[in-house]
């Protein structure tokens, strides 16, 4: 079964091109890493696939039905680029934060309930937040931040994880970690990963293909051969100059 | 004690206990989604109702209620013109609203009865208005009690909240209806020039001191509570303005909570 299925995939802005013509699937257990230049159409990309925005051309499947029938948007969680401007005062708790997670499920005029919240503390131990569980968000750190939305995600047990450069702005141990906690996520859940990075090599390690966006505004999904895929990533950001160093 | 004897007393603390529940539960979302100048709007385009039904002989709480939900519409329909300036689609309303009340105010036979709406006037709450104010406040309380964490959610993160299947449209919607009816119902009793601090000040205070949400709208309702009953019983024995002495309690009590805090904070 794919997870996600794209096909011929156009969008443009006001006019403008972003996606000519993207092909991309993803199956269960993958860790695809979306690399490539600044407005290059990554984040679009992804917004496509969750449904925020709508193609112009093209076909979109989630769990092999196409995305204008499908309803259960909580089989894939989406975490965006929330950090960069996500109100730094909120008075929300990390708990609290989590638990919204299960608020389309729950459903109108009912209470979250004992089971869900042991649940949300059961994600923030997933991704080692348990302890700061009361910690206000608007006082936490990036990474942390990052990893409280994660878990957020992690609480209706999606089948696959979408996520706009989730580590931007985190020191590299965090980096690490977080890679680290997808990876496993993706190796014993099978959750299918798809991560948009600027940080090439923190997920070198983890990734099982990466899909690059080139300036001239090709695509190309390849599997992860480590070394030669950084080589095509640099290539991807500077085409010339990569030539030239051949 | 012997002032409860008065029933105009208790229908103002009744009205006070509601309003001090309604106010925090809308206004900690309204100061965290940055829409306390919708308040204010709202505020004065109420007076433009106020002035309406004077002027025609209606009920004034009652036309200052529709004309405020449907001012708030109207701010709903500017905002999506300019989605990225909220404050434009506030002020044209709040200027349409007080140029509409200032045209109106001039068919009112008897302009003190305008005035206590400007001021607020809590101890001379009809028991008609009584009987308005807590049905609408109970309506407004149900709402926002029953739709704590969609709010919750919708407020942090709007985006997130319709990935996971929150009617983030319809609620927007009736939040702003319910906020017109608040501001409407409160204006009777603080006056619509100071609904905004009323909203905004507990809420303020609560900030300063909660470590959650569900903490921040529980502190924001006990300041309230504080404020209305505090400055109603100074109002009274002072004899003094009851919408104003709320206000300014509410105010001294934000600027001591600040103080004790940057003094803590020293230490």
């Amino acid at each position: 079964m794919k997870i996600i299925e794209v096909s011929g995939l156009h969008f443009s802005y006001q006019g403008l091109p972003v996606l000519c013509g993207v092909d991309f699937s993803v199956s269960p257990g993958d860790f695809v890493g979306v690399v490539g230049a600044n407005g290059a159409g990554k984040s679009t990309l992804l917004k496509l696939i969750v449904g925020l925005l709508a193609p112009d051309q093209g076909k979109i499947r989630l769990f092999e039905q196409d995305i204008q029938t499908f309803r259960d948007f909580t089989r894939i969680a989406y975490v965006s680029q929330k950090t960069r401007w996500i109100n730094s005062d909120f008075p929300a708790n990390a708990l609290e934060t989590v638990l919204s997670g299960f608020c389309g499920k729950t459903g109108l005029f009912r209470p979250y309930g004992k089971a869900r919240k042991e649940y949300a503390m059961h994600c923030l131990e997933t991704v080692g937040m348990a302890a700061r569980a009361k910690s206000q968000v608007g006082k936490m750190s990036a990474g942390q931040l990052q990893r409280v939305l994660l878990a957020r995600a992690l609480v209706n047990q999606p089948e696959a994880l979408i996520l706009d450069e989730p580590t931007v702005g985190i020191d590299a141990q965090a980096v690490e970690q977080v890679c680290c906690l997808l990876a496993r996520l993706c190796r014993q859940n099978h959750t299918a990963i798809v991560m948009v990075t600027h940080d090439l090599p923190s997920v070198l390690s983890h990734a099982s293909h990466f899909f690059f966006f080139y300036e001239s505004g090709e695509t190309r999904m390849t599997p992860n051969q480590g070394k030669a895929s950084v080589d095509l990533y640099m290539n991807s950001l500077w085409p010339h100059q990569g030539a030239r160093l051949e | 004690m012997e002032i409860l004897q008065f029933a105009f007393m208790r229908r103002a603390i009744l009205v006070c206990v509601l309003i001090s529940l309604m106010v925090p539960l809308m206004g900690t979302v309204i100061v965290l989604k940055r829409l306390s100048t919708m308040g204010e709007a709202l505020s004065h385009t109420g007076l433009a109702g106020v002035a309406i039904g004077l002027a025609a002989g209606l009920n004034p709480v009652a036309v200052a209620a529709v004309v405020s939900v449907l001012a708030s519409l109207a701010i709903e329909y500017i905002r999506k013109a300019f989605p990225k300036y909220a404050e434009i689609a506030a002020n044209v309303v709040l200027s349409a609203g007080i140029g509409a009340a200032a045209i109106v105010s001039g068919f009112i036979k008897n302009p003190a009865s305008f005035n206590s709406f400007l001021f607020g006037s809590i101890v001379s709450i009809s028991p008609f208005e009584t009987r308005l104010v807590i049905g609408l406040s109970v309506i407004v309380i149900f709402f926002s009690v029953t739709m704590y964490k969609e709010l919750l959610f919708i407020t942090m993160d709007e985006e997130a909240a319709r990935l996971v299947g929150v009617p983030a449209n319809a609620l927007n919607i009736i939040f702003t209806v319910m906020t017109a009816v608040m501001v409407s119902v409160t204006a009777r009793t603080v006056g619509a020039l100071m609904i905004s601090s009323l909203i905004v000040i507990p809420v303020a205070c609560a900030l300063l001191l909660a470590r959650s949400y569900r903490q921040t709208v529980l502190y924001a309702i006990g300041f309230a509570f504080v404020f209305t009953l505090s400055g109603l019983a100074i109002s009274v024995a002072w004899n003094l303005k009851p919408g104003g002495t709320i206000v300014l309690t509410g105010v001294l009590c934000l600027f001591i909570l600040l103080a004790i805090r940057k003094f803590a904070s020293k230490k």
